[in-house]
């Protein structure tokens, strides 16, 4: 791309700037509280930099009184032995329903595309009842196995996978690979920017879902982490919202490193492939 | 009348033995449409045949039918003698070369190349020096370990041209495999890949709508139009002695004319006229007399022949090389007759309105049917 002088570029970062600040207000917000004593959180003047530190403290409290390390092993474990399986199962099902011809493709998808639009609050008590009855409340088991089928992710990799020639499939079938192999070797490896992007949406909404953890899991060991800030905040921290920010922020910073890391994989993912039709 | 001896003509020096592809009645509809009208024909073990025509004709689908992208709805294809009608792509022994390239964008060149070979039970020292014979082939020796999209087009379609010999297929299949390329990149490539094509001796059948490209590189070339064979036979019939006046077009610029009287032997249409060897034969329907632009006579060498005619000069194109001419004959019709002469021959560039003698030498006067 062609470098502009600064100074033509101005008003367009001065915007970008603006709009940055004002999505990243209420993180910023928090990690200030969350270096604030008690008393300076509820003070009338809006100030970034605590007059007095607590930083020591609101964070000793939160690494004293709860897991916080267990609590982010176990959403680490959970986000992605769920990634791993969705991308498992779902890579090969949308290569089958988009570039495979079997009769009945079609109602197939149209049964992928009905998944979408049941929301999954709808099937937690069946799964509940299910998972009783099999006694895996209370296990990783629990947390992961409903969420290992996903349909968005078969939606999302077969409309990827539709953009890719037929042409490459077929020359991989004339060299003698399998339908399996074809999706291990060729598919795969052009997979990886909608993997990316999947990836996103997907331990984004694990790593912060609370509703299905809390009808599974009972005991405080294999807490995630957004059950962990809701039972430091009502056990624990009670009014303390500098200590209650300080547990947000080291609950949410892997997210957001995973994000920046991944953020760079993406654009990579796309100039890599450079797959043309 | 021009019709080809019952096509399947062989190109001198191609032996007359088994047929390494065979096409029997070969046809295929999708709904109600029919894209591939059984076909029939033959190629010679290490022939380089080209299927040409128009975009829809069918080619692309005769070719897809042939590496078993799609099934048949009736016909046979067998090659070197097995039927192969049934049979999974890569169970039919070829290698194809598409014109999207479709390189594996993750793999490199040598990566590529060896791909086939992986599933195969070749030592990978075995399946290294295979690959680095077929690099040397087509000269990419010094981009191994280069990515697709790190190559040029020509370059990606060599690295795709090694990638299908690779498993020595006995059958070459290209799918217009020039077409994406610039022209100067085509026109470099094509004689490449028929000099590599002589070298390994495989059987090739490219697909193409480029009539250059067939006339320059096939042994024998299948015109195909609306599903259908219309003329099969070396470069030199097709061009000289087409089937009908679809192919002559087709192949180049031609003037026809339609036969508008018939007496005593001879054929009257526009400015043109043939006699009639044998007056017996039936004059088709829809009949045309035909001459090519480059077999025009004109000026003085139309004046030499003393059966020469005078022409007003309509348009004239320039094109470097040659100069062509619309000269319009005398008569009510105002037909134009168009004449395409090498620059160099021409002493001085006549100017629009001239009056120049023109001829038709006889011999390249031909009759032909419609066509489609």
């Amino acid at each position: 791309m062609q470098t502009r002088p600064l100074i033509s570029d101005l008003p367009r970062l001065a915007l970008l700037s603006l709009a940055a600040l004002v999505v990243l207000a209420p993180y910023i917000w928090m990690v200030a509280v969350s270096v604030k004593p008690q008393d300076e959180v509820f003070k009338a003047s809006l100030s970034l930099i605590p007059q007095k530190w607590a930083l020591i403290e609101n964070y000793g409290k939160v690494l004293k009184t709860i897991p916080i390390w267990t609590y982010i092993v176990n959403g680490l474990i959970v986000c992605f032995g769920i990634l791993f399986f969705q991308i498992l199962f779902a890579i090969p099902a949308a290569y089958a329903l988009a570039k495979l011809n079997f009769r009945g493709r079609e109602l197939v998808f149209g049964f992928v595309m009905l998944g979408l639009l049941i929301p999954y609050q709808t099937t937690a008590l069946p799964l509940y009842l299910g998972i009783h009855q099999l006694g895996l409340l209370n296990s990783y088991t629990a947390l992961i196995a409903p969420f290992t089928c996903s349909v968005f992710a078969i939606f999302l990799f077969r409309q990827f996978f539709r953009a890719i020639p037929d042409d490459l499939i077929n020359a991989a079938r004339i060299d003698g690979m399998g339908e399996l192999s074809i999706v291990w070797r060729v598919i795969v490896p052009n997979a990886v920017p909608a993997a990316t992007a999947f990836a996103i949406f997907s331990v984004v909404a694990h790593w912060n879902d609370l509703f299905w953890p809390l009808i599974v899991i009972q005991k405080g060991n294999l807490y995630t982490p957004a059950m962990g800030i809701l039972a430091f905040r009502s056990v624990e921290a009670g009014e303390d919202y500098g200590a209650l920010m300080a547990a947000a922020l080291l609950v949410t910073a892997p997210l957001v490193l995973a994000f920046l890391f991944a953020q760079r994989r993406f654009i990579e993912g796309i100039t890599m492939t450079g797959l043309k039709g | 009348m021009n019709i080809q001896p019952a096509a399947f003509t062989h190109a001198s020096g191609v032996a007359q033995a088994a047929p390494f592809l065979s096409v029997r009645d070969l046809g295929k509809r999708f709904g109600r449409t029919t894209v591939v009208d059984r076909l029939t024909f033959d190629i010679a073990r290490s022939e380089f045949v080209c299927v040409l025509g128009p975009s829809g004709c069918g080619k692309t689908t005769l070719l897809r039918l042939i590496a078993g992208f799609e099934t048949a709805d009736s016909g046979s294809i067998a090659i070197a003698g097995t039927d192969v009608t049934r049979l999974a792509p890569e169970q039919r022994d070829f290698g194809i070369v598409f014109q999207s390239y479709a390189l594996f964008p993750n793999r490199t060149v040598a990566g590529n190349v060896g791909f086939g070979l992986e599933a195969t039970k070749v030592s990978s020292a075995q399946r290294h020096a295979r690959v680095a014979e077929l690099l040397a082939l087509v000269g990419l020796t010094e981009h191994t370990a280069k990515y697709p999209s790190q190559l040029s087009g020509g370059q990606q379609q060599r690295v795709a041209l090694a990638r299908a010999l690779a498993l020595s297929p006995g059958l070459l299949l290209l799918d217009e495999p020039l077409s994406a390329l610039d022209a100067n990149v085509r026109s470099r490539l094509r004689l490449e890949l028929l000099s590599l094509q002589r070298r390994v001796g495989v059987t090739a059948l490219m697909v193409t709508h480029d009539q250059q490209e067939a006339l320059a590189v096939a042994d024998r070339i299948i015109v195909m139009n609306q599903g259908r064979i219309v003329q099969i036979g070396t470069p030199q019939q097709v061009f000289e002695t087409p089937a009908d006046l679809f192919v002559a077009r087709f192949m180049g610029e031609m003037n026809a004319f339609t036969v508008s009287s018939v007496d005593d032997g001879r054929l009257w249409a526009g400015p043109l006229c043939m006699l009639r060897g044998r007056p017996a034969a039936a004059v088709p329907e829809r009949a045309h007399l035909c001459i090519r632009p480059s077999a025009v006579l004109v000026g003085a060498e139309a004046a030499a022949t003393g059966r020469s005619m005078a022409a007003q000069v309509r348009h004239m194109l320039y094109l470097g090389d040659t100069v062509r001419l619309s000269l319009a004959v005398p008569g009510d019709a105002g037909d134009v007759v168009h004449a395409e002469l090498p620059s160099v021959r021409m002493s001085s560039l006549p100017r629009l309105g001239d009056e120049i003698a023109i001829a038709f030498p006889p011999e390249h006067v031909q009759l032909l049917a419609d066509g489609g």
